[in-house]
């Protein structure tokens, strides 16, 4: 299963379209005399984007699935058990897919 | 807004004890045992809620407002789903049309499997259906080509993965298969690429037709392929004032001007 993780961010649309577009689309609203600029704010952007490392991530999660609404709920984090559970309760599963960093 | 307005809240907490509630983090966590799972389901984005059975099959993807309200429609769509496989599963011939239909509909399905299916259902099926049928297994097939492919070049240069990834573009396109939901924006955009750079004008033509049909039917990613249509356009428009002038310089020739 790790191991379809390969490229993840690259296969969303979005990525592909950065991949491919980008020759075809125009640089916008980069003059040549805003070049020094930009120039600059490209060697910041991959400081920001940089990888969380595990250990943040991992702290991301947990932060996530602390969440009182989650609790209140009952709502269940494992895939196994929920589907063994509404196996036994003959209940539909009501999934709701999210990330650590989403409100 | 999801969150603290509808999922915290007490009558959504009630109206879920008829459901398990099932809460999937996508996360690039290492240990997580199914980081793909949105993915398999024919998730895109997030969030995405549906309904599933004991099994994981998804019954309903909900779509509209995220609301109590909403997801109640959700269910009844995913109550229906049970009865049309429940009737399938008898033999009734429009409930597996119906049942393959809102599979492809809802993305999270096998290509090959849907294709043995659709096959199995011969003429039961009207000629609009299986044309939508169709359509839809080659989106995921083009897509999931594409992405075997991107895959096959990780870590390659940057050009070479775009030079292999046009070029399977074509081949694609030259089978026929050509994307009609927004997942082929880029193949579209390589498409466009390489037919600015082919030297066949009846090729460049039909890639502007199959363009223009996408940008129509997935307005939303219009403004990526504006430019790529305008340059084919104009480069169209030269070759034809070129052909003009070669057709008449010939016609002079003949005249013996």
């Amino acid at each position: 299963m790790k191991n379809s993780t390969i490229l993840p961010g690259i296969l969303a649309a979005g990525s592909v379209l950065a991949l491919c577009g980008a020759p075809l689309l125009p640089a916008q609203g980069v003059s040549k005399r805003r070049a020094p600029a930009a120039a600059k704010m490209r060697k910041v952007t991959p400081q920001k984007r940089s990888v969380p490392s595990q250990e943040e991530l991992i702290k991301r999660r947990e932060k996530k699935l602390a969440l009182e609404w989650i609790a209140k709920g009952g709502w269940i984090t494992d895939y196994d058990k929920a589907r063994a559970l509404a196996k036994k309760t003959n209940r539909m599963i009501f999934t709701y897919f999210t990330r650590s960093y989403a409100p | 807004m999801l969150e603290s307005r509808v999922l915290s809240k007490d009558d959504f907490v009630e109206w879920g004890k008829d459901y398990v509630l099932f809460l999937h983090n996508t996360s690039h966590v290492e240990d997580e045992p199914y980081p793909n799972l949105l993915k398999e389901k024919g998730g895109t984005g997030f969030p995405t809620l549906m309904f599933m059975d004991a099994e994981g099959k998804v019954l309903a993807v909900h779509r509209g407002p995220r609301s109590l309200e909403g997801f109640t429609k959700s269910a009844e769509k995913a109550r229906e789903y049970l009865r049309l496989r429940e009737a399938a599963a008898k033999g009734d011939g429009k409930a597996r049309v119906r049942l393959l239909l809102l599979d492809l509909e809802m993305g999270g399905f096998d290509p090959k499997d849907a294709r043995d299916r659709l096959d199995a259902l011969g003429d039961s099926m009207s000629e609009e259906d299986r044309e939508k049928a169709e359509q839809k297994i080659v989106d995921k097939e083009v897509a999931g080509e594409l992405n075997r492919r991107l895959r096959a070049l990780r870590g390659k240069p940057r050009t070479e993965i775009m030079k292999a990834y046009r070029e399977t573009v074509v081949d694609l396109f030259r089978k026929g298969m050509v994307p009609s939901d927004r997942s082929g924006i880029g193949y579209m955009v390589q498409l466009g690429s390489a037919a600015l750079e082919s030297g066949d004008a009846k090729f460049r033509e039909k890639v502007l037709d199959t363009l223009e049909s996408f940008r129509k039917k997935v307005p939303m990613y219009g403004r990526y392929l504006k430019p790529v249509i305008e340059k084919l356009e104009s480069k169209i428009g030269d070759s034809d004032e070129e052909g003009e002038e070669e057709e008449e310089h010939e016609g002079r020739r003949k005249q013996g001007g």
